[in-house]
């Protein structure tokens, strides 16, 4: 009998239990100066596995030194980086293609040196992911027959080609066109949960925090003024972030001088 | 001056960090012929055309004092040998590297420092000296001494030819002065020279290339100052090791 009831009642859908957040990035009150510059003064930032972290802000704020120290290239003057994986990687501004090899020669040499991946496996990789950024008919190109926005898309699948559990992101779509701006950040944004990586993009453009991010920080005068989800960030009134999106004059950011 | 300091203790420790990766077998060989072809085979016209004119004025000098004044025409080769294995020959090749292999070290890792490439290097986990510095200075330590060769070689083939034409003095008899007034030690002694000067100018042509900073304007200010030091280098060496061989 009791069986049957049982059978009967209405079951409580199976909810898996909600995914513990796992930290993969931890800086704890970073400080970076050049010369009597306070560039990064007391950052403390945690990224999580499957989590997009954008750092927004105005230009000249740090944001690329940010990500340079989290990178390794950058030792701050104090503070702590700690980091859950060395598997991390860096997609720079420019692109950062070395200029004596051909676009699959830059994502081989990448891959070879940090994976044991076999001939066969890399070029896999390579086909993988110059397709993600639609590329794939380049690969026996040099960098100088690329125009600035392609090396750009390069470098992001030489980065991403690697396969990292930290992944880092500067200005990934600042001076593509709106549209494929849109294609490349849903690609990241499908990779990154393929990859279950902790990602932070630096970005001042709007359209990919609104794409990619999960969370926002604002970095202003080498500090954190603002943090909070996308979704906050999008409707807080918050004076720095509000100016921000909003790109208003008036506000708390010097719009004439930077930072 | 602290500035300099700080600059040849930092050349200094890449030095170290260089012959550290070198005796543990650290040299991608493949990179280090491909320099050899691109610093050395490229820079042979150079050094063939500045040897032959080197060959032919110490010639004009040598023959025209010793043949006329004296009628010494037995010893014009030795002399001319000798100033160009002792002295000309290593001198003038490193200052033919220094514009041509320095300058071109300094300004390819100048670039790649700021567009950001050796830092690419180091995310992806490849050190920047064992995978650029080595190589340039494997490939201009070898091409060094042996441009100096062909260099000593073609400015007395061009001295000889000229000494005939200009004082008629037979070949035979000029290469017969050679080969009494120059022996073993000075074609080693010039090897040497020429081995430590190549080490030198791409030892500061890489650390001037990974020293620079800031915009493609640094760049051409580097190369600038790779060019002027190691010409410095090469005069200060050469005063160095002359005086080290001849007291020896």
């Amino acid at each position: 009998m009791s069986e049957t009831i049982q059978k009967s009642m209405p079951q409580p859908e199976a909810v898996p239990p909600s995914p513990k957040p796992v930290p993969m990035v931890m800086l704890r009150g970073i400080v970076l100066k050049y010369g009597n510059n306070t560039v990064l003064d007391g950052i403390d930032l945690t990224v999580n596995r499957n989590e997009i972290v954008a750092v927004v802000g105005p230009s000249g704020t740090g944001k690329s030194t940010l990500v340079k120290i989290i990178a390794g290239l950058l030792i701050p003057d104090a503070g702590e980086v700690e980091l859950q994986s060395d598997r991390i990687s860096l997609a720079f501004q420019n692109g950062a293609l070395f200029s004596s090899m051909t676009v699959a020669e830059n994502i081989a040499l990448a891959l070879e040196r940090t994976t044991d991946l076999d001939d066969e496996e890399i070029q896999g990789r390579i086909d993988r992911y110059l397709s993600l950024v639609g590329l794939r008919d380049k690969m026996d190109q040099m960098p100088t027959d690329l125009s600035g926005g392609m090396q750009k898309r390069v470098g992001i699948a030489r980065a991403l080609a690697i396969q990292p559990d930290i992944m880092l992101y500067d200005e990934p779509s600042a001076g593509l066109d709106p549209i494929l701006g849109q294609k490349l950040e849903e690609s990241l944004r499908g990779i990154n949960a393929e990859l279950q990586m902790a990602t932070i993009v630096v970005t001042h453009e709007m359209p990919t925090i609104e794409n990619l991010a999960d969370r926002v920080v604002m970095l202003y005068q080498g500090k954190f003024v603002y943090q909070g989800s996308k979704d906050d960030f999008m409707t807080t009134r918050e004076p720095h972030a509000y100016q921000f999106r909003t790109r208003r004059e008036a506000g708390p950011i010097d719009v004439q001088g930077g930072a | 001056m602290r500035r300099l300091v700080t600059e040849i203790g930092e050349a200094g420790i890449m030095l170290g960090n260089v012959w550290r990766h070198i005796f543990a077998g650290h040299i991608d060989w493949g990179e280090s012929v491909r320099l050899i072809d691109r610093f050395g085979i490229s820079s042979i016209p150079i050094v063939g055309l500045s040897a032959s004119f080197i060959g032919m004025a110490i010639s004009v000098q040598i023959a025209r004092e010793i043949v006329v004044r004296y009628g010494a025409d037995n010893v014009v080769g030795g002399f001319i040998a000798l100033t160009i294995l002792r002295e000309l020959a290593p001198v003038f090749v490193a200052i033919v590297i220094a514009g041509n292999v320095g300058a071109a070290i300094t300004a390819e890792l100048g670039t790649m420092q700021v567009t950001d490439q050796i830092d690419a290097l180091r995310v992806f986990r490849i050190n920047p000296v064992v995978y650029l510095v080595v190589p340039r200075i494997i490939a201009t330590a070898i091409s060094g001494p042996a441009l100096t060769g062909i260099g000593a070689v073609l400015a007395l083939v061009a001295g000889q030819l000229f000494t005939e034409a200009l004082v008629h003095i037979p070949a035979e008899i000029f290469w017969d002065s050679v080969r009494y007034a120059a022996t073993t030690r000075d074609v080693v002694n010039m090897l040497t020279k020429s081995l430590v000067f190549a080490i030198a100018i791409a030892l500061l042509a890489s650390y001037n290339g990974l020293a620079t900073e800031g915009s493609s304007e640094s760049v051409g200010i580097n190369t600038t100052r790779t060019v002027v030091w190691c010409l410095l280098a090469t005069f200060m060496l050469n005063y160095l090791l002359t005086s080290i061989f001849f007291q020896l």
